[in-house]
């Protein structure tokens, strides 16, 4: 019983590293600073 | 005239229906799978390339089986819409442009979503700059099962891009960027990918100092990409868009930085340009023998135009407009990680 609650806290532990590296190396965003999205008809595109 | 589309998955169906819808004759074949009857369109189960009688013919099948297909019907002069988003397969189908000139035959090549709806919207925003400087482009979603495949393939694959003239690659799942695509998409994380637009994007605009393409996926997505599927792909991805940014100069107003996107599921998007493309190729509004990608067509906004309806396009409001940006900080969809001043 030890034994398996030392597995499953050893995966945890390896599946938190994995998730903290990935999530570290990624870069970072922001959102647009003005404007937004408008839905253009086929028209404007003339 | 007559169109054959030779793959019946959703991009095949979806680009036979808009053909029927275009008035054109359709007959849908099936790798070899009975299909249900659809209203107005021919369906037959398999199809031998050698046999098959028709002026032209839609490839939506796998990529690289395309690619067998595509060869055996040109030698028989006819001609062909690949669908390919495998950049192998759509290099090695680029090189058939001196057996399509041989045999009479015109080949458009990425003639989908991304490549296909994508490159297309690069044309159009790079219309009236007289230097285009940097093209970016990005997709979210997948189509079909096959999509799906390919979408995880090509987040292992290296990925192809132009940086200072130059093409290099780079690896992929890398390059991590924010994308704020249109609502119901949102924003996304995109990362460099195996994707086949660079290299289209480069035949057409050689002298552009940056290309790069880049693909939404989830941080799973990533960390699994070298490993086989975990699990199997879904029937269809029912929300997809496609982002394209151009950023280039005109004398009179300096830098100008444009946005555009597109929302739709990416197998409507590729069935619609698919369907389009062969449409003006049957009806002869401009001809021509050999390999072209989508932009051979001599009017890009008459091709966009006549996207059918459940297809949206976006246009970013600080971006795009003809608005002067010179004077201001630019202002994206993304965040800018790099800055270059360009007066």
């Amino acid at each position: 019983m030890f034994t398996m609650l030392r597995r499953a806290v050893f995966g945890a532990v390896i599946a938190a590293l994995t998730g903290a590296i990935l999530r570290i190396f990624g870069g970072d965003g922001a959102p647009p600073q003005r404007g937004g999205w408008r839905e253009i008809s086929p028209d404007e595109l003339g | 005239m007559r169109v054959a589309v030779l793959g019946a998955g959703l991009v095949g169906q979806r680009a036979a229906r808009y053909l029927r819808d275009l008035g054109s004759e359709v007959t849908l074949y099936s790798r070899g799978r009975q299909l249900r009857p659809i209203a107005g369109i021919e369906t037959v189960a398999g199809f031998d390339p050698g046999q098959l009688s028709t002026d032209l013919a839609i490839l939506a099948t796998e990529a690289m089986h395309q690619v067998q297909v595509a060869e055996r019907l040109i030698r028989r002069g006819i001609s062909v819409v690949a669908t390919a988003d495998r950049p192998l397969a759509v290099r090695t189908l680029w090189t058939l442009d001196s057996l399509a000139q041989q045999h009479g035959a015109a080949v458009v090549v990425g003639a989908a979503c991304a490549p296909g709806l994508s490159t297309l919207m690069v044309a159009k925003l790079a219309e009236g700059l007289d230097g285009v400087d940097t093209i970016t482009t990005a997709r979210f979603g997948t189509g079909g099962p096959a999509c799906a495949r390919e979408h995880h393939r090509s987040m292992a694959a290296e990925a192809w891009e132009v940086q200072d003239g130059a093409g290099r690659w780079a690896r992929g799942g890398s390059g991590r960027t924010l994308v704020w695509f249109p609502e119901p998409a949102g924003p996304q994380d995109c990362y460099r990918a195996g994707l086949a637009e660079p290299f289209l994007l480069q035949q057409a605009f050689p002298d552009v100092r940056r290309i790069q393409c880049l693909q939404a996926a989830t941080r799973r997505d990533r960390a699994t990409a070298r490993l086989p599927m975990l699990r199997p792909p879904h029937a269809e991805g029912l929300v997809g868009s496609v982002w394209v940014e151009v950023r280039g100069h005109t004398t009179e107003r300096g830098v100008e930085h444009r946005v555009l996107a597109a929302s739709a599921p990416q197998a409507t998007a590729a069935g619609a340009v698919a369907a389009l493309v062969a449409h003006d190729l049957v009806n002869r509004t401009s001809t021509f023998q050999g390999t072209r990608s989508v932009l051979w067509s001599t009017s890009v906004t008459h091709l966009l135009q006549r996207l059918p309806k459940d297809i949206g396009l976006w246009a970013h409001t600080s971006a795009i407009g003809g608005r002067p940006l010179s004077d201001s900080p630019i202002q994206a969809a993304r965040k800018w990680r790099f800055t270059r001043d360009f007066s």
